[in-house]
């Protein structure tokens, strides 16, 4: 990583953090899913316990979650008896994911979010979530702040990517190395790209989590777009084969930093920062 | 005699067709020869062509042929016509080690030298273990299924707590031809040259070991040495392609009964035609797929398209009636040790009730605190663990078939696919209709089985047709897991067989359903003692389509019900009659109680494992039980003279 990516990154994670205090007297927070940590770190709200709370470190990243915050074990199942003997106040869990809501309602009132729907309007949910969110956890005044904060390091990223040549950009997670996920409408980094002026070279088709599998052979046809792939970036076969090399698509690829791709507000916000730092560092050069 | 020509030629014509009409869509016909052989550096269509289109035909040919030879091999060397390249436990082992070295999707050579190691590794081990009880086919078949099983049961719980390999891993074992240049075909093709020619060398030895070891060793050949040499060939080419292509599936099957279907008959003939329908239908699955804008595996494809055609084979198709083998070693025992199968129960449910791990450590659990979290669960997989091996029982009995296991007849692939698909379009439904769905699936599955029984074939048919739909459902899934879909971390779960989402009714179901189950198998002792003998049997009065329905009927409903309470648990259904027989449980009535039991107390113990292993992460109870039955098998065949 860059001395530029870590100095950005490190402001973007203060900003976010805010007013993160540690929680003595707020409710007792259990969160099933990394999206919606995002959202409770965001408005305040250090919870209790979250599911696979290591793996959301190295993951997820931003906003930091403090090392006492328990581990309930897989966002797939989590463990319901360590769940009970938190004794939580609030369970949050996404819609659609982990054990059915009666299960947790029987160990504590449970608060059931939605962000990635049919719909497609991540982002609005993502809005709608955190305030629900910051209301149910007695922390509703820090919604406005949260916003703002995001809205301030947006305006951040599009400033520094002033000078930046214009061209459209390819949002990329290499599944392996004969395809990958290409991101678009219906993502937050679609949202992302719209608030720091950046055109997506991807206007096709996606599903309810915003992005679409294309091989190598429909991502060699983007020529004239920046390709910026999510870390780990193509696998270092591909980038070594003679096609690769031969095509034009790919001479520049950029690869950022881990993103969550299921995130919420934060991941969007660490998005819009490593990219803009990026496309701004590579120009400078 | 003309069958096969024109039938050859009709595969690579439709496959040539639609692989031009495609070539056509990307460059005009005057540019092709010129993009095949030398592609100008700044024409991406012309490059395109060169390094993925030309080079993916090319593989799904020299994949397709040594799957099949591979399969005809294995088929001929194990006399069992439901043996394909997996079964020596093959690409299980190269998923494996794909996993454990996290080299999933980093393609290139490395990826391919890992999964190689994996599979030939499997391969050696499987061998290694068949050649000390001689190299019959029963134990290499047993020997291979369990490490297949042990090694996918590992292969998943990485995958559980590495999401970023997880997608990749799916990705590269549902099968895909997808190529980014010329590597995977020329490594492929010398190597399948020669293993060809070396199977025509061995021609006449296969001829003679067809005829069963006396015949063979009386007419001058080594039974064990010929087989052993046919095994190490088919093993190696399955792994080479696997490496290569990831697992895809069915192919390896279902192209030798295609090449016997359209009349090949003598050994020659069978070595090679076969590999030409397997290189043809491989290569028009893989062009159809290319026309569906999904992004569906080639590997996937190979099972839904493949199923029906098997389905409609069986149907013409002769099979040769497997030979009654001795299924496992025989035990010392006269009696059945009733003592220790009940010791074995107790304890396990003991610990499963009572011992418990929390926050602070572990502790010796209150009946009260028992009763909310770890009852519901402990009768469920005790119950689910019963059912699934009674079912094995019944059809290991009935067929005197190894590999007969409940997810043989389809069953719990049916129900396993009905609550997936129903996961995929309605995410929202409940478990009520989840239950529903899976019920219906099954169902389906249940009655194609029975009315492959009814058109009158052996009994191996309807196996032969619930493996078509297992293959289908295998397909399925990993399109599935590969999609990218994050709810799927939940069906994985499921998949593996989990009593996560049990609560007390349905535990209660179960464990009413085995218990139903276990009496009504009972009054068919005697119908099972007869049947294996085949149609002997008549002459004593069994009215043998009749026994046989029954049998399969009571099968369907134990698989369907464990299956909808647990998940697909097929490898305690295959394991628990073989550990019964183990412990003296000879005559079919020991045999299905003593399976019940074995069966019950594995899953109750693997679920209490998997609960506290690695704690608070939890382990499925279907894994946990595949890797402690899975090694206690694989140290009995060990043991076994």
């Amino acid at each position: 990583m860059n001395d530029w990516t870590r100095r950005s990154l490190l402001s973007a994670a203060l900003a976010l953090a805010g007013t993160a205090r540690a929680q003595t007297a707020g409710p007792r927070v259990v969160v099933l899913d990394w999206a919606l940590t995002e959202l409770a770190l965001l408005v305040g709200v250090t919870p209790a316990a979250v599911a696979e709370a290591p793996y959301y470190r190295t993951r997820v990243a931003t906003p930091d979650l403090p090392a006492a915050v328990v581990d309930v074990g897989l966002r797939a199942q989590p463990n319901l008896a360590l769940v009970a003997s938190l004794k939580p106040d609030l369970i949050v869990r996404l819609r659609h994911y982990g054990p059915p809501q009666s299960r947790l309602a029987a160990i504590a009132p449970t608060l059931e979010l939605s962000i990635y729907e049919a719909d497609q309007r991540p982002y609005e949910r993502s809005c709608e979530a955190l305030a629900t969110l910051g209301e149910a956890c007695g922390a509703a005044g820090q919604t406005a702040f949260a916003l703002a904060r995001i809205d301030a390091a947006l305006a951040r990223a599009r400033e520094r990517l002033g000078a930046h040549d214009g061209r459209p950009v390819l949002i990329a997670n290499f599944a392996d190395d004969r395809r990958a996920d290409v991101f678009g409408h219906g993502s937050l980094f679609q949202n992302a790209l719209e608030r720091i002026g950046l055109a997506n070279a991807y206007a096709g088709p996606t599903n309810m989590w915003g992005f679409a599998t294309l091989g190598l052979d429909r991502l060699a046809r983007f020529e004239g777009a920046r390709l910026v792939a999510l870390s780990p970036g193509p696998p270092a076969s591909l980038a070594r084969s003679a096609l690769w090399r031969a095509l034009p698509a790919f001479e520049d690829v950029v690869v950022l930093p881990p993103v969550w791709v299921y995130g919420g507000l934060a991941s969007m916000t660490r998005f819009a920062t490593l990219l803009s730092d990026a496309l701004a560092g590579s120009h400078a050069l | 005699m003309t069958l096969r020509p024109v039938a050859a030629a009709a595969l690579f014509a439709l496959a040539a067709a639609l692989f031009l009409a495609g070539l056509a869509r990307a460059l005009p016909p005057g540019e092709w020869l010129a993009a095949l052989l030398s592609p100008q550096p700044d024409d991406v269509s012309a490059l395109l062509v060169h390094y993925t289109v030309f080079p993916r035909a090319a593989t799904a040919l020299a994949a397709g042929a040594s799957l099949a030879l591979s399969g005809l091999v294995l088929q001929i060397a194990l006399d069992n016509p439901l043996a394909e390249p997996s079964t020596t436990g093959v690409s299980a082992g190269a998923v494996l080690a794909l996993a454990v070295f996290g080299s999933a999707g980093l393609g290139g050579a490395s990826q391919s030298l890992v999964a190689l190691g994996g599979g030939l590794a499997a391969a050696a081990v499987t061998l290694g273990l068949a050649l000390r009880g001689g190299l019959r086919p029963a134990t290499v078949v047993i020997a291979g299924l369990v490490l297949g099983f042990a090694a996918s049961a590992a292969t998943t719980l990485i995958a559980l707590f590495n999401h970023e390999w997880m997608r990749a891993l799916f990705l590269w074992s549902s099968g895909s031809l997808r190529q980014n240049d010329w590597s995977a075909a020329a490594r492929l093709t010398p190597l399948l040259a020669l293993a060809w020619i070396a199977a025509g060398c061995l021609a006449r030895a296969f001829t003679l070991s067809s005829l069963r070891d006396e015949g063979a060793a009386a007419l001058g050949g080594n039974p064990r040495i010929i087989r052993l040499t046919a095994l190490a060939l088919a093993a190696g080419l399955a792994a080479l392609t696997t490496a290569e292509v990831g697992a895809i599936a069915f192919i390896g099957l279902a192209a030798p009964h295609f090449a016997r279907a359209t009349g090949a008959r003598t050994m020659a003939d069978r070595l090679l035609w076969t590999p030409i329908f397997g290189a043809g239908l491989l290569w028009l699955t893989d062009e159809a797929v290319k026309l569906i804008p999904l992004d569906l595996p080639t590997g996937a494809a190979t099972g839904l398209l493949g199923a029906p055609l098997l389905m409609a084979l069986a149907a013409r198709l002769r099979l040769p009636s497997l030979a009654p083998v001795p299924i496992s070693a025989p035990s010392q025992r006269l009696r059945p040790a009733w003592g220790l199968l009940l010791f074995g129960c107790i304890v396990a449910l003991a610990a499963a009730l009572f011992l418990d791990r929390a926050a602070d450590g572990w502790s010796l659990a209150a009946p009260a605190q028992a009763l909310d979290w770890r009852v519901p669960r402990t009768i469920a997989a005790f119950g689910a663990g019963a059912a699934i091996a009674v079912a094995g029982a019944l059809l290991q009995r009935m067929t005197g078939n190894v590999m007969a296991s409940p997810d043989m007849i389809g069953v719990s692939a049916g129900a396993a696919l009905g609550f997936l698909v129903l996961l995929y379009a309605a995410p929202a439904a409940g478990p009520a209709a989840q239950l529903a769905a899976g019920a219906l699936g099954a169902g389906l599955a249940a009655l194609w089985a029975l009315k492959g029984l009814k058109r009158g074939g052996a009994p191996e048919q309807p196996l032969l047709l619930g493996v078509g739909l297992a293959a289908a459902f295998t397909g399925v899934v990993s399109f599935l897991l590969a999609s990218g879909d994050p709810r799927m971390a939940l069906a994985v779960v499921w998949l593996s067989g989990s009593t996560y989402l049990v609560d007390g009714q349905r535990a209660l179901v179960i464990l009413a359903v085995a218990a139903g189950g276990l009496s009504a198998a009972l009054t068919l002792a005697r119908p099972l003692a007869l049947l294996p003998l085949g149609p002997a049997a008549r002459s004593s009065g069994l009215r043998i389509r009749q026994a046989q329905a029954l049998t399969i009927a009571l099968a369907s409903v134990l698989t369907a019900a464990a299956t909808l309470v647990i998940g697909p648990l097929s490898f305690v259904g295959l394991v628990a009659p073989h550990a019964a027989r183990g412990l003296g449980c000879r005559s079919p009535l020991s045999l299905l109680a003593g399976s019940a039991l074995v069966g019950g107390a594995l899953l109750a113990v693997a679920d209490w494992i998997g609960r506290v292993a690695l704690f608070p992460y939890e382990i499925p109870a279907g894994i946990v039980a595949m890797l402690l039955g899975g090694a206690a098998a694989l140290v009995a065949l060990m043991k076994s003279p």
